[in-house]
């Protein structure tokens, strides 16, 4: 495993992601559009650009996301690490969002602003290492169309000494989507 | 983010004129607030403005958007036949080379060219697709209805598009003067910010601007009927008026420049860079129309006051220009 994949269960606040038969629940933007969930491995690893993330458990209807709202999302154990890799995206275009990265004491090991690029990506996108597309786009009615899709994308931020971290607080944007976090123990 | 219709109109005003399009159509600072009901605003809205804005754009910069309705006065066909192209209002429904045909109603403009049996559409919606239609299935597109969908197109239904359609026409620009040139241009532009003006048609300057935000606010906090047709409109307001902003911008760093003021050229980079707020007000409050939370409400309110005193900030650094 590259990396050590941050538990965001407790904080997960929203749904990115529908099964296909709850389309109508999807709430990715005011369209009602959302990930294909059955291509998202949930409960599971999904490697982008060599970094394994861990996406929550889901069922239908549960949220699997976190939106940023000023949450402190703890780390146990404060392993140390080089630097945070997140999988994101953006609603309505590209997102920001300010981070920082706090050790045991409280101190700020980092902080930065991440920048999620927009969640649509024209059907022949090719992503490469940078991020993860689902084959098709959820849309709240009974039709899929082909010309957009879905992706999210992988931002990292390192610093220059390992470093133990204990909490990642989030600022505020309902516009970010943040899917999944892994830390990063290796330069 | 820009409406359908200034994308277009830049593009159109560019290809006859190539200097200065943008800034041109950016010779507009107000905020209009209408006396009507807000969602009826369709995509395509232009800002309310004290002189209306086809007008003042064409008097402050040369750029003549004229607005049709129908083919009464002049057809849409002859204007296509003589070579010109068109912006056209549409039903994305009607048109066979879009994902969503026959399956979602939504309203905005594409550029229309070409004559005879098969006129080219261009549409930049994303994702961008371009094909070609017969008369009728154009017809069709632009005398639609428009079938209120708030599930399926939370903003840009449920309003009839009646065949509306623009032409553009964009007279040479030079400067003999352009010192003098944007000094006026500014004048003008704090005066219409600063100075409340209501007519007929609505409320406009910083005034109707600090209203809209009461308004808002009372609204968002109030039944969800209310607050349902508040967040559909707000956003239908907020749209046209940033996308003004945005070429406002391109104006005003440009009036620097000719001015050779290097305070003006700071307060307006950063007038620009917070437009963002209004940005981020407006996307989140189009997001409520499906979502609610109150965060989210926070959110809106915390940067639609930050967009507010932005626009105050920018006409505190205009004074020195006030007529």
């Amino acid at each position: 495993m590259s990396g050590r994949p941050v538990d965001m269960t407790p904080w997960l606040n929203a749904a990115v992601a529908t099964f296909d038969g709850e389309r109508p629940r999807g709430a990715l933007n005011a369209w009602g559009n959302s990930f294909p969930a059955e291509e998202l491995p949930f409960g599971s690893l999904l490697k982008v650009g060599g970094v394994d993330f861990r996406l929550p458990a889901k069922a239908p209807g549960e949220p699997d996301s976190v939106e940023p709202l000023g949450q402190m999302i703890m780390v146990p154990g404060a392993p140390r690490a080089l630097g945070i890799a997140l999988l994101c995206c953006g609603e309505m275009g590209d997102q920001w969002v300010p981070v920082r990265v706090l050790g045991e004491r409280g101190e700020v090991v980092a902080g930065f602003v991440a920048v999620a690029r927009g969640v649509m990506i024209p059907a022949e996108s090719d992503l490469g290492d940078e991020g993860f597309a689902g084959s098709h786009l959820h849309y709240p009615g009974d039709y899929d169309l082909a010309l957009a899709l879905p992706a999210a994308w992988r931002v990292e931020h390192r610093w220059e000494a390992p470093a133990s971290v204990a909490c990642v607080e989030l600022g505020s944007n309902p516009l970010f989507h943040l899917l999944a976090m892994t830390l990063l123990d290796r330069a | 983010m820009t409406t359908t219709l200034f994308s277009y109109a830049e593009r159109l005003a560019a290809e006859q004129a190539p200097r200065a399009a943008a800034l041109r159509l950016g010779l507009r600072w107000s905020f209009g607030l209408p006396a009507s009901g807000l969602e009826a605003i369709p995509e395509y809205g232009l800002p309310l403005n004290p002189e209306p804005i086809l007008a003042a754009l064409e008097r402050r910069g040369g750029i003549r958007i004229v607005r049709h309705e129908g083919d009464g006065e002049v057809s849409l066909y002859d204007h296509l036949a003589a070579g010109r192209p068109a912006i056209v209002a549409i039903d994305a429904f009607y048109l066979p080379f879009r994902p969503a045909y026959g399956r979602v109603y939504s309203s905005r403009t594409v550029r229309a060219s070409g004559t005879g049996g098969a006129i080219r559409i261009q549409d930049l919606w994303g994702p961008p697709a371009e094909g070609t239609v017969s008369r009728e299935i154009l017809e069709t597109a632009r005398f639609s209805s428009v079938p209120l969908d708030v599930d399926r197109e939370p903003l840009f239904s449920g309003n009839p598009v009646g065949g509306v359609w623009f032409s553009v026409e964009a007279a040479p620009f030079e400067l003999a003067d352009g010192a003098a040139w944007a000094r006026e241009r500014l004048e003008w532009l704090q005066d219409e910010m600063a100075r409340p003006r209501a007519d007929e048609r609505g409320e406009y300057g910083l005034q109707a601007l600090r209203k809209f935000r009461g308004w808002l606010e009372e609204r968002l906090a109030g039944p969800p009927d209310e607050s349902l047709a508040a967040r559909r409109g707000g956003s239908l307001l907020l749209r046209p008026e940033l996308t003004s902003r945005l070429y406002l911008g391109v104006f005003l760093r440009n009036a620097a420049h000719l001015l050779g003021d290097a305070r003006l050229k700071e307060e307006v980079e950063r007038y620009r860079a917070a437009l963002g707020h209004w940005q981020a007000a407006m996307d989140v409050l189009t997001k409520t129309v499906r979502t609610r939370r109150p965060e989210y409400d926070d959110f809106i309110r915390h940067h639609f006051a930050r967009a507010c005193e932005n626009e105050e900030r920018l006409l505190a650094a205009l004074v020195p220009y006030s007529p």
